[in-house]
């Protein structure tokens, strides 16, 4: 597990595993990262949208948080996304794996 | 990215075309964006200029800088390149500064400190940046000067294409041909846009320099904002800036601190930053400007890519002109006020327009990912 690196890191080793929605990635995350508030939800969200840019994982699956119970209570009605590493994502998760400075293999 | 591989997991109630629909309209946001992000970019670089111009005109900094080096027994070309050096490391300190203070307010002082100590996987990329950017900014400066104003702007655009030939060679990043059409549309136009200024500009106070200085800007910003691309891959834009601006404000605090011990007065004025309320109002919004336009210049590449972003971005040219033209004048923006100087001021506003149009009605679905399929792998 790679520790007290940039929040993009961890969340392609978390969806390396499996594919996961974008509220299951913020759970995981919000505690290890001091993000509870709205915003550091946010913040986690927008990084997994940049993940997609960047190419490293793919949007397989969504979905409609109709009763705002998944993502954000105070604003049904979200896009939920579900994000697969893909394989330059896993390359590149392997060349950051040997680059941090806190690597354990789990 | 295919959105008709829709959902299975669809709220009940919500049928498969509107959820695609949604779908298809939360990509469209994303783009939107990014294209908002350039385009403030665009406006704040524009707007750098007006604080850049100005503190050239006060009295106790610069020139006197420039007067106690002459002093010194240093030559006028050599004096003022010692200057831009000075003015870069005081541009770099004033937006660390209000970076600092940005992330602070935005809570990330922990990403911040991940994203400084892994050295080796992003940080590194954002020392490679600040050298690019140092470069950059130093080189304007120095075109402005040897050849002239205009130059120095038309030079600075060229980035673009430097950018756009890095981001599908080194990124990989998706360029389709209505955006590298853009991309020349848009040089075309700073090119017409400064055309009055260019020509008109008199002789060039030391041809070579000013070449020299022109060529480190389109190269050295287009190679920023190829590292600044890599390193957004794994990093927070705005950390990423900070860190930037951190490393070229040591890399001017080492120059400069060479200078001052080889005995060069580039320091004997520094103190009127703080000391001159008119000076210190200056350099702030100095920083305030800049450091605005890389966050938003920053933030633009994640969802536009570096070609997009910096295509719109370099309508900064565009919007120097408008800023300058209401801040100091038409004859201090544009070289004079005859329709030698309005025309082609006028026409290189009306193509960057028709360039920057190009790009921000691009598709926005072929572009959820931004790296070409062929290094994406399985697909």
């Amino acid at each position: 597990m790679i520790v007290g690196a940039p929040l993009k890191f961890r969340i392609l080793e978390v969806i390396e595993k499996k594919p996961m929605w974008n509220y299951e990635i913020v759970d995981i995350l919000k505690d290890e990262y001091h993000l509870n508030s709205a915003i550091g939800r946010d913040n986690i969200n927008y990084d997994c949208i940049e993940a997609v840019s960047a190419g490293f994982c793919k949007e397989i699956d969504w979905a409609i948080d109709t009763d705002g119970s998944k993502f954000d209570s105070k604003h049904p009605g979200r896009l939920l996304t579900k994000y697969e590493l893909t394989p330059y994502g896993k390359k590149t998760l392997d060349e950051l794996k040997a680059k941090v400075r806190h690597y354990t293999p789990e | 990215m295919d959105v008709k591989e829709t959902s299975t997991n669809a709220s009940p109630g919500v049928a498969s075309s509107s959820l695609d629909e949604f779908i298809k309209a939360n990509h469209k946001k994303k783009f939107q964006f990014g294209i908002i992000a350039a385009l403030l970019c665009a406006i704040y670089w524009g707007v750098w200029y007006v604080p850049g111009y100005a503190v050239w005109e006060m009295p106790d900094f610069l020139p006197a800088v420039m007067d106690n080096m002459i002093d010194a027994g240093y030559g006028a070309d050599v004096t003022y390149t010692m200057a831009c050096i000075l003015l870069c490391l005081v541009n770099a300190i004033i937006d660390t500064l209000i970076l600092f203070i940005w992330n602070g307010a935005l809570g990330k002082m922990g990403e911040l400190k991940r994203t400084f100590v892994e050295f080796k996987a992003a940080n590194i990329y954002f020392v490679y940046a600040g050298i690019c950017g140092a470069g950059a900014v130093f080189g304007t400066y120095v075109a402005a000067q040897f050849l002239n104003p205009g130059f120095a702007a038309v030079a600075g655009v060229l980035y673009a294409l430097v950018g756009t030939i890095m981001s599908v060679l080194y990124l990989h990043q998706k360029v389709t041909k209505r955006g590298y059409i853009a991309v020349v549309i848009m040089i075309v136009g700073a090119f017409v846009l400064f055309a009055g200024t260019i020509f008109g500009g008199g002789e060039s106070a030391n041809m070579a320099l000013g070449v020299i200085g022109g060529a480190m800007c389109a190269i050295c910003w287009g190679l920023e904002g190829t590292f600044a691309g890599k390193a957004l891959d794994y990093c927070e834009p705005d950390c990423g800036i900070q860190l930037r601006f951190f490393w070229e404000m040591v890399l001017w605090f080492i120059v400069c601190g060479v200078l001052a011990i080889t005995g060069v007065p580039i320091f004997s004025t520094i103190a009127s930053v703080v000391t001159d309320p008119y000076i210190l109002l200056v350099v702030i919004l100095l920083g305030f400007s800049f450091a605005w336009c890389y966050v938003t210049w920053y933030k633009s590449f994640p969802f536009i890519g570096v070609a997009r972003g910096q295509a719109i971005g370099s309508l900064y040219a565009a919007c120097s002109i408008v800023f300058m033209v209401l801040f100091f004048g038409v004859d201090n923006a544009i070289g004079g006020h005859d329709m030698a100087h309005v025309l082609p001021t006028i026409g290189g506003l009306i193509i960057c327009l028709f360039g920057s149009y190009l790009i921000a009605t691009e598709d926005a679905e072929g572009l959820v990912s931004l790296k070409d399929d062929s290094v994406m792998g399985g697909e």
